[in-house]
């Protein structure tokens, strides 16, 4: 009597476990699923944004600056406007910008280039330009890049035009 | 007579000290900077440019003759020449480079020739030097007759010969980044021998200017 009570109370129980476990593993499944397809997307990202977008290995130039606009780290360095790297640092040095980039190991940069901050159209983001020089000699990482060309300051150049007219006016 | 022994030692050691870094001391102390040798040039130009007596038509080939001579002392052509080939130097023979920095330092003369005779009186004040080993950027100021300031900068490389030219920014504009990319473009679509043709024709057109 006792076992025919018991005994489906027993079973039900068990079953009842059985689909704890099942739904536990299968939530446990999506679970791992998730956080792996999180980790690969971040890393993905990570390495898209930044090195490996670059084709390999990277090395590291810095270059100072009167101005460098609105520059900012991850601005694009291009040379004949393909990106070859890009701003992982801007700092103040000596009351001049200095601009850490990070280059694409395959690219090679001669001690005469000049770095240019540019910037896409007129209201563009900022980017660094760099023209290839004629030496022979080669920047290796943690060099700096000595030739610079300032971001130009198109208001203060229309200012300093529409006062330099007036005053002419005047004389 | 030790003493005087050890006094004579004493004088010696002295002695070899002073010949041994007198010299360089000496020299050091008397050697003008970037600022002080730039100064020096642009007063010489802009003596020839006050020079009354140069200022008479017959005598427009000498004045020239002598800016020129004032500005060939302080601008390095055949650096500047290679600066602004760039990736376009290397390949190019001893000849060709010879040829191109004469074609360069032709275009520039003749080009800021006119800038240069059209002086009437602009201010030029020097605002510092940076010195960084063998390289200097000098600082200067060239406030207009109608009181405008237009700063310019000059690189400059310590030769043998001083510290000479090798690059202007007007405005934060480099002359050199500036030939450069107009050559570079040029000789993206033409031969070399085109691109030196087309500079011939240029300098030849700015002849007379």
């Amino acid at each position: 009597m006792r076992v025919s009570v018991e005994g489906p109370i027993q079973g039900q129980g068990a079953r009842s476990r059985g689909r704890d476990v099942r739904k536990m593993s299968l939530e446990l499944t999506v679970g791992v699923f998730v956080v792996a397809a999180l980790a690969l997307f971040a890393y993905f990202t990570v390495r898209i944004g930044q090195a490996d977008s670059l084709g390999g290995g990277v090395y590291e130039l810095t270059a100072r600056f009167s101005d460098v606009g609105n520059l900012k780290r991850g601005s694009d360095v291009v040379m004949a406007g393909v990106p070859i790297g890009r701003v992982t640092r801007v700092a103040l040095q000596d009351y001049r910008a200095e601009v850490t980039m990070a280059i694409a190991g395959d690219v090679k940069v001669q001690d005469d280039a000049i770095a240019t901050v540019k910037t896409r159209g007129l209201l563009g983001e900022a980017l660094i330009e760099l023209s290839p020089g004629g030496s022979e000699t080669i920047l290796a990482t943690g060099q700096r890049i000595r030739e610079t060309q300032p971001a130009i300051d198109l208001y203060n150049l229309v200012a300093k035009y529409i006062f330099s007219q007036k005053a002419g006016g005047l004389e | 007579m030790s003493r005087r022994m050890l006094m004579g030692a004493v004088w010696a050691c002295v002695a070899v000290l002073w010949a041994w870094a007198g010299p360089a001391a000496r020299g050091a102390a008397r050697e003008p900077g970037p600022l002080e040798q730039l100064r020096a040039s642009t007063d010489k130009v802009l003596a020839v440019l006050k020079d009354e007596a140069l200022k008479a038509p017959a005598c427009k080939a000498e004045r020239r003759q002598k800016v020129y001579a004032a500005i060939d002392e302080r601008f390095n052509w055949p650096e500047m020449a290679q600066r602004t080939l760039a990736r376009h130097w290397a390949p190019r023979s001893p000849e060709e480079r010879q040829e191109f920095t004469r074609l360069l330092t032709e275009l520039l003369r003749r080009t800021y020739m006119s800038k240069i005779e059209s002086y009437s009186g602009e201010k030029v004040h020097y605002k510092g030097e940076r010195i960084e080993g063998s390289y200097a950027r000098v600082d200067v100021v060239i406030v207009t007759t109608k009181n405008v300031d237009v700063p310019v900068e000059y690189s400059m490389r310590k030769y043998d010969g001083g510290w000479l030219i090798y690059d202007v920014a007007v405005e934060g504009i480099k002359l050199v980044n500036n030939y450069r990319m107009q050559f570079s473009s040029m000789l993206d679509g033409m031969s070399y021998p085109q691109f030196i043709e087309k500079l011939k024709a240029k300098v030849a057109e700015t002849k007379d200017e």
